[in-house]
C-alpha cells in the first residue's frame, strides 16, 4: 500500500452517506488549513480531509509562501480544494483571516498542518449542527496523534463555561475538535487576531463566549498531533501568561464579575511576593481551579450524545 | 504510489513508517455475507490505514446483494478474496486466516471498521513489547452512519475474572494477537458456536496467554439495526455460559469457580437477591485486581511501555 492508493468511494456510497440524516441537506463546513513548510505532516492532513468525501465540503489552504514540497502536495490535491494560495503572511492567524475571508460554509473550523480529523469527523459536526438550530459551537472529545498519526489518547469529555474559562480552568479547548456557525463568527467581529503568535485560538474563544455557548459532543472529531516543535508548547509559560493577559483584558471590558475580578487582582499582587506566590498557587489556585473545573454553573450546556443515531442532550 | 507522481520523498509514510525497523505483517480477514451497505466503508478503514505491510483476506460466504461487486473494485489493493458457501461466519475467518501468513492476526467484520491509524497502533505494540502476545484496545462504537459516537472506558482483563462471568465483552475489533499464540491454541475458529465463536477462542487463549489492554482506539463496534448478536442476545449469553462450563470442567483448581457460578445460577430466579449477588459479587470483581490481571500499555512519550501505578 502506497499514499495516493485509496480509491474515492462510488457515486452509491456518496448518496447513502447523503442521505443519513434524515434525508436533510448536509451543512456546508468550511474547513482551512495554514501551512508553512509543512511536508512532513501535511499529506496526511490533506488525506484525513478528503477522504471522508463530506458532500458539502468548502475545503481551502492557505500556504506561507513554502520553500519546501508543501506545494507539490496541495497541487496533488487541488481537485478536492475549492481555494489555496501560496503568499507570505506573518503568522497562522493571519493566513486563517486569508482563508476564511474567501470561506463560503455555514459552518466554520480551521486544522493546523500537522493535526488530523478522525474517521467521519466532519459528518459528526455537519449532522449535531443539522439536529440543532440553537448551537452554534460545538467541540469534540480530546485525542492526540503521535508522530507516526496514532491515537495515543483519548481524553475524558470536559465541559465548559465562560466564567470557568475566565477564572482560568479548562483552558485548553481543543482546537482541532472545535467548530462554529458563520453567525457566531460574524457577531464577534469576524477575524482572527494576529497580534499573538500562539494564542490566537484562546482570543477567538474569549470573543465566541461573549455571545454563545460552547457545547461538548461525546465523539471523536479531530485530534492533535504531539510534535516537538509544535506552537503552544514551545513556551508553555509564555502562553500561559499570554493567556492570562487575555484573560484580564476580557475582564475589564465587561461590567460585573466582580468576584473573578478581584480574584485575579489579588493573584497579581500575590504573584510578586516569591514565597507567598508558591503557596497561594499549589493551595488556592489550582484547587480553585479543579473545583472549577468539576462543579457544574448555571452556563454549562448540556453534552450532546448520539443514541439510537440520533443526536440527543445528555439528561 | 500512482505512476506519474512525482512526490515520493515528501511520501510521510515512507518517512515514518517505512524507514525503521521492518513493520510485521498483519493477517487481517474479513467475513462478509450480503452487507453491501457497509462492507465498502470496512474495506477503506482498512485501506486507509495505508499500513505498509498488511495481508488482507476477504472471504465472502456467496453473496448475492452487489458485495462481489464492491470486493472486485479494491481486489488489486488486498491480498486476495474468495466467494463460496461456507458454514457460518467462523468457518468463513478459518478459511481466510489459513490463507494469510502475518505473524500478528485479527479480523474485521463487514459492518465494522478500524480507527485511523489502529493497525499501527497493533504492529508498534508488538513490535515495542516482545512478551506480549495478545492485547485489545479501548472500546468503542460507530454509529449507523460510521461516525466515532461512544468510547468506553479501558477495562483491564483476568482469565479468572472472564470465568466468573464478569467482564465478559473483550471488544473482538480491537483484539489482535500473535500467530504462535493462535497455533498453540489449536489454530481455529471453534464453528460450533453461530455467535459466540470469539468468546470460545478467547476462553483457549486465556489459557496460554494473558490479554494486555492497550490505551489507544484500535476498532470499533457499528450499532446498527441488525448487528448480529444484538437480536440474539440471549442465544449468545446461554452459549457463552456453556462454554465457560466446559472450560471450567477441563480446569483443575477452578473449584470456587464452579461453586462461585452455582451459587449464581441457584439465585439467579429469585429477583431482588439476584441483583443484590450481582451488584455485591459479579460486579465487583470488575474492579478488583487480581494477580493475573496485566498492566495497561500505554504510550510513553515515543513508545508503548507499560503504565506503573
Amino acid at each position: 500500500m502506497r499514499l495516493g492508493d485509496v480509491p474515492f468511494a462510488t457515486e452509491s456510497t456518496r448518496r447513502e452517506m447523503a442521505g443519513g440524516i434524515g434525508h436533510r441537506v448536509w451543512p456546508r463546513i468550511t474547513l482551512v488549513t495554514a501551512v508553512y513548510n509543512g511536508e512532513k505532516y501535511l499529506e496526511e492532513t490533506i488525506r484525513s480531509v478528503v477522504q471522508q468525501e463530506y458532500p458539502n465540503l468548502d475545503y481551502i489552504i492557505v500556504d506561507g509562501f513554502s520553500t519546501d514540497n508543501t506545494l507539490d502536495i496541495i497541487s496533488k490535491y487541488e481537485k478536492h480544494l475549492s481555494w489555496w494560495v501560496s503568499r507570505r503572511d506573518k503568522n497562522v492567524y493571519e493566513a486563517l483571516n486569508t482563508g476564511f475571508a474567501r470561506s463560503t460554509g455555514e459552518v466554520m473550523g480551521w486544522l493546523n498542518a500537522n493535526d488530523k480529523l478522525h474517521t467521519n469527523g466532519l459528518f459528526v459536526v455537519g449532522s449535531v449542527f443539522a439536529a440543532f438550530n440553537e448551537v452554534e459551537w460545538i467541540t469534540g472529545r480530546p485525542t492526540v496523534f503521535n508522530d507516526e498519526g496514532m491515537t495515543v489518547e483519548v481524553q475524558n469529555l470536559p465541559r465548559w463555561s465562560r466564567n470557568r474559562f475566565l477564572a482560568g480552568a479548562n483552558r485548553h479547548i481543543q482546537q482541532e475538535s472545535t467548530f462554529w456557525r458563520r453567525g457566531l463568527w460574524e457577531r464577534a467581529g469576524g477575524y482572527m487576531d494576529t497580534s499573538y503568535r500562539a494564542e490566537g485560538d484562546f482570543e477567538l474563544w474569549m470573543r465566541f463566549f461573549r455571545s454563545a455557548r460552547l457545547y461538548s459532543v461525546d465523539a471523536l472529531i479531530g485530534g492533535w498531533r504531539f510534535h516537538t516543535n509544535s506552537l503552544s508548547h514551545a513556551d508553555p509559560e509564555q502562553y500561559d501568561k499570554n493567556c492570562d493577559e487575555i484573560v484580564e483584558k476580557e475582564l475589564s471590558r465587561t461590567s460585573g464579575h466582580g468576584l473573578l475580578k478581584s480574584f485575579w487582582r489579588m493573584d497579581r499582587a500575590i504573584r510578586r511576593v516569591p514565597k507567598v506566590r508558591g503557596i497561594w498557587h499549589r493551595a488556592l489556585v489550582n484547587n480553585l481551579r479543579w473545583c472549577f473545573y468539576h462543579v457544574p454553573g448555571p452556563d454549562w450546556p448540556p453534552v450532546i450524545e448520539c443514541k439510537r443515531d440520533k443526536w440527543i442532550f445528555r439528561r | 504510489m500512482h505512476a506519474g507522481n512525482a512526490i515520493t520523498s515528501a511520501d510521510p509514510y515512507q518517512a515514518t513508517l517505512d524507514s525503521k525497523v521492518a513493520w510485521p505483517r498483519i493477517a487481517l480477514v474479513t467475513p462478509v455475507l450480503n452487507s453491501v451497505k457497509y462492507i465498502e466503508q470496512t474495506i477503506r478503514s482498512v485501506l486507509a490505514q495505508e499500513y505498509p505491510s498488511l495481508d488482507y483476506f476477504i472471504v465472502d460466504g456467496g453473496s448475492t446483494d452487489g458485495t462481489l461487486d464492491v470486493i472486485r473494485k479494491y481486489e488489486k489493493r488486498i491480498s486476495g478474496w474468495i466467494s463460496e458457501p461456507d458454514k457460518g461466519m467462523y468457518d468463513a475467518i478459518n478459511k481466510g486466516f489459513a490463507r494469510t501468513s502475518g505473524e500478528i492476526m485479527g479480523w474485521i467484520n463487514a459492518t465494522d471498521m478500524l480507527q485511523l491509524g489502529g493497525l499501527s497502533v497493533v504492529a508498534s505494540v508488538f513490535r515495542d513489547l516482545p512478551d506480549v502476545e495478545w492485547i485489545t484496545g479501548r472500546p468503542t462504537i460507530f454509529n449507523e452512519q460510521g461516525m466515532t459516537v461512544q468510547i468506553l472506558a479501558l477495562t483491564r482483563w483476568s482469565r479468572y475474572r472472564f470465568l466468573a462471568g464478569a467482564n465478559q465483552t473483550i471488544q473482538q475489533e480491537s483484539t489482535y494477537w500473535r500467530r504462535a499464540l493462535w497455533d498453540r491454541a489449536g489454530g481455529s475458529m471453534d464453528t460450533l458456536y453461530p455467535a459466540a465463536g470469539d468468546f470460545e477462542l478467547w476462553v483457549r487463549f486465556f489459557r496460554y496467554a494473558r490479554v494486555y489492554s492497550v490505551d489507544a482506539p484500535i476498532g470499533g463496534w457499528r450499532s446498527h439495526a441488525d448487528a448480529l448478536g444484538q437480536g440474539n442476545l440471549d442465544h449468545y449469553v446461554q452459549h457463552c455460559d456453556e462454554i465457560v462450563e466446559k472450560e471450567l470442567n477441563r480446569l483443575g483448581p477452578g473449584r470456587w469457580l464452579k461453586l462461585l457460578r452455582r451459587i449464581g445460577r441457584t439465585l439467579k430466579p429469585i429477583p431482588i437477591i439476584r441483583g443484590v449477588w450481582r451488584l455485591l459479587v459479579t460486579n465487583s470483581l470488575y474492579y478488583r485486581p487480581g494477580p493475573d490481571w496485566p498492566p495497561i500499555i500505554e504510550y510513553q512519550w515515543d513508545k508503548w511501555g507499560f503504565r506503573r501505578k
